[in-house]
């Protein structure tokens, strides 16, 4: 479940006073945050604690996380300078990255913790836009109006979130996840010609590593066979789709993970439950089944109910 | 002494239980069917003694080369014969690939085996653009092409070389994902073919695959008959269907015991083995890459009597070639004799034998119960490198708990 931490009153209190992306850089306290929910929920796998732009912060482009609305940037990116300018990404400093994976590792033991790394598409999307934003207009734009300026911009963002993902394998991640959250803002056809092939740049840094790999976004009924084809084992589909139809859609050589609505979380237990039967059943048609939310931890979801999917999970999964 | 059980005799399963052995532990292979091995099996073809299944390995790493030296194979090591690989593309007569080029894009636009495919004005063109100083690096592979050597070379050779390789035309494919040091090199180099004469010689010489004379299933016996001297136990016919029955720590080296087995992919092999005197100037080198499109049903097609030398001896004048099918064919041998013609341009009267034979290649493992220990294709990839390599690493990694 990505994003269970921000839930926990535990999580609450480590992080005062903490800038999120300095958190995310600080090796014992992103450690001590990915194995709080592990803890809490005995969930079968941990997820790290990170950020899709720690990457971009840590190529030296000036990015911070504001609270109530995600990440912003003084400069946005929009032109064939803008992206010639990006500079490279040191692997060197990738330290506190590795540094807090293998802590995690260490700590975890048998339970396998899954690399986290954005998509190119949804990492330009920030860098474009300046910001969050609701549907991806100057970024959608930009990659009809300036074709080569947007494959070197995907190429450079391919580029350091590969990096970033391998550097958490190699650290001792047992699993990668790609997520690609805005990629349900594209037509089948843009995201074919114009973003899949840097998304599966970004995957070709860690093919050789031999662990499974997730590709997950939001919106994207229309594009799980093209997300599959980047080469991944998993493809994450969110509530809006029912798995079986997914796994018709996707056909029987990946699995699925998800897809438990996250607005359920709030609803009585005997309909919660109704909709993790459903799920669970509908999943049964997949080749594997990574049981999970269908998107991320709302913050305020109480977690005792996440705890108790985990055990409902257990018991009837 | 520490005791471990080994679910599947496969060639992870035995490399993985052969180097636990060695360290004198306690191993037991057990094996569900009547023979070790896996995809790596022997086969008769017309009397011929051949590989079924995998037929070489990659030499990357070393790790391949390193066993078969402490198994004593290690002289009988071979090489592949030298020679460009073959295109069938969509449309046309297969071409030889320039023999050296990066997907297609020469190291030299006026090289003999470029002219060939091009034609001459194209060629020439090509020269004359790469000519040019270098400004900037288009970041899609198409526009590089284009720009560098002209649409010439782009749809004839370099279009055709990247869809057998990655099903996408050149301008969805990244110059990245070509090659991750192609924008970098055509910089300093100041040309495209410039950049590929670079990385060619920055890799390391000799043929990246290789095989053992008679066999890479020759692996198969050495491996086993290896366990059992370091005191390992081997039983086949011996189907595993609760792990915790079993002693000691579990090793699953097969698909489909720690979780249902996912549907794989399959691949149909059918060996042919021809008389054919023109086979003997070998039409089509080593075999060909067949592009998505072509029509022909077969992925691709090794001539492996004048791929490995060993198997030319072996054949006595015969020719042996192999068809590989992504979807079955109705009646195998029939449409790999019809492929066959095609993709060899001669015709082929005299079928001496034929087999066919289809191995599924497991799905990767997407998620794996916590605490039990998988070697293998689902773990570790297809290709013999990836899974000894993997294999290898997992029992240091148990013997140094």
């Amino acid at each position: 479940m990505r994003q269970a931490g921000r839930s926990l009153p535990e999580y609450r209190e480590l992080r005062v006073g903490t800038d999120m992306l300095d958190a995310c850089l600080d090796p014992a306290l992103a450690s001590e945050i990915t194995l709080q929910p592990v803890r809490r929920h005995g969930v079968d796998a941990g997820i790290f604690f990170s950020d899709i732009v720690i990457p971009v912060r840590l190529a030296g482009v000036d990015v911070r996380i504001v609270a109530g609305r995600g990440p912003v940037l003084e400069n946005p990116v929009r032109t064939g300078a803008d992206v010639a300018a990006l500079p490279p990404l040191d692997p060197e400093s990738l330290a506190p990255i590795r540094e807090a994976v293998a802590l995690t590792v260490a700590e975890l033991g048998a339970t396998p913790l899954i690399g986290f790394a954005g998509a190119p598409y949804t990492l330009a999307s920030y860098l474009v836009e300046g910001g969050p934003s609701k549907e991806q207009l100057r970024t959608r734009a930009l990659m009809h109006s300036d074709p080569e300026t947007w494959a070197a911009l995907l190429t450079w963002c391919a580029q350091i979130t590969g990096a970033f993902l391998a550097a958490q394998i190699e650290a001792g991640a047992s699993a990668g996840q790609l997520f690609d959250s805005w990629a349900g803002s594209l037509s089948l056809a843009d995201y074919t010609q114009r973003v899949a092939p840097f998304s599966a740049l970004a995957l070709d840094a860690v093919r050789d590593l031999g662990v499974p790999l997730v590709h997950f976004g939001v919106g994207t009924g229309e594009l799980l066979a093209a997300m599959r084809d980047v080469g991944v084992d998993t493809v994450g589909v969110d509530w809006r789709l029912p798995l079986d139809e997914a796994v018709r859609r996707l056909g029987p050589d990946v699995s699925v993970q998800g897809n438990i609505d996250p607005a359920l979380l709030r609803a009585p237990w005997p309909v919660l439950e109704a909709h993790i039967v459903d799920v669970l059943e509908r999943g049964r048609a997949a080749r594997g089944h990574v049981v999970n939310l269908g998107h991320g931890v709302p913050p305020d979801a109480d977690p005792t109910v996440l705890t108790r999917i985990v055990e409902f999970v257990h018991t009837h999964g | 002494m520490a005791e471990f059980s080994v679910v599947g005799g496969g060639v992870a399963g035995l490399v993985v239980a052969r180097r636990l052995a060695s360290s004198g532990a306690s191993v037991t292979v057990f094996e569900a069917s009547d023979r070790l091995g896996g995809t790596v099996a022997r086969s008769e073809v017309g009397g011929i003694g051949l590989d079924a299944g995998a037929e070489s390995f990659a030499v990357r790493g070393g790790t391949v080369a390193a066993l078969l030296a402490e198994l004593g194979l290690g002289d009988d090591i071979v090489a592949p014969a030298p020679g460009p690989a073959w295109l069938q593309p969509v449309t046309g007569e297969a071409v030889p690939l320039p023999a050296t080029a990066l997907l297609g894009i020469p190291s030299d636009p006026l090289a003999g085996d470029v002219v060939r495919v091009v034609g001459h004005e194209a060629a020439e063109r090509a020269a004359e653009l790469d000519a040019r100083p270098v400004e900037a690096v288009p970041a899609m592979l198409g526009a590089l092409v284009r720009e560098r050597l002209g649409a010439d070379m782009l749809d004839r050779l370099v279009a055709p070389v990247v869809h057998g390789v990655h099903s996408q035309h050149p301008d969805e494919l990244p110059v990245a994902r070509a090659h991750p040091g192609l924008a970098d090199a055509v910089l300093s180099a100041g040309s495209l073919s410039g950049a590929v004469a670079r990385l060619r010689s920055a890799a390391p010489p000799g043929a990246a695959v290789a095989g053992i004379r008679g066999g890479i299933n020759r692996l198969v016996p050495a491996l086993a008959g290896d366990l059992e001297r370091r005191g390992g136990d081997i039983r086949l016919g011996a189907r595993v269907d609760d792990l915790t029955a079993l002693g000691g720590i579990v090793v699953v080296a097969a698909p489909g015991v720690v979780a249902p087995a996912a549907p794989g992919r399959r691949i149909d092999l059918v060996t042919l083995v021809v008389e054919q005197d023109e086979l003997d100037a070998a039409p089509r080198g080593t075999g060909l890459l067949v592009a998505a499109g072509a029509p022909v049903g077969a992925r691709a097609l090794t001539h492996a009597t004048a791929k490995w030398a060993w198997l030319r001896e072996a054949a006595a004048g015969r020719h042996v070639v192999r068809l590989s099918y992504d979807d079955t064919p109705g009646d195998p041998v029939a449409a790999a004799v019809g492929d066959a013609q095609t993709l060899l341009g001669v015709r082929l009267p005299v079928v001496i034998d034929a087999a066919h034979v289809f191995w599924v290649r497991p799905a990767a493992a997407s998620a794996l119960p916590s605490g039990v220990t998988v070697v293998g294709e689902t773990v570790a990839g297809s290709g013999l490198a990836g899974i000894v390599a993997h294999a290898e690493h997992t029992a240091a990694e148990l013997l140094a708990r």
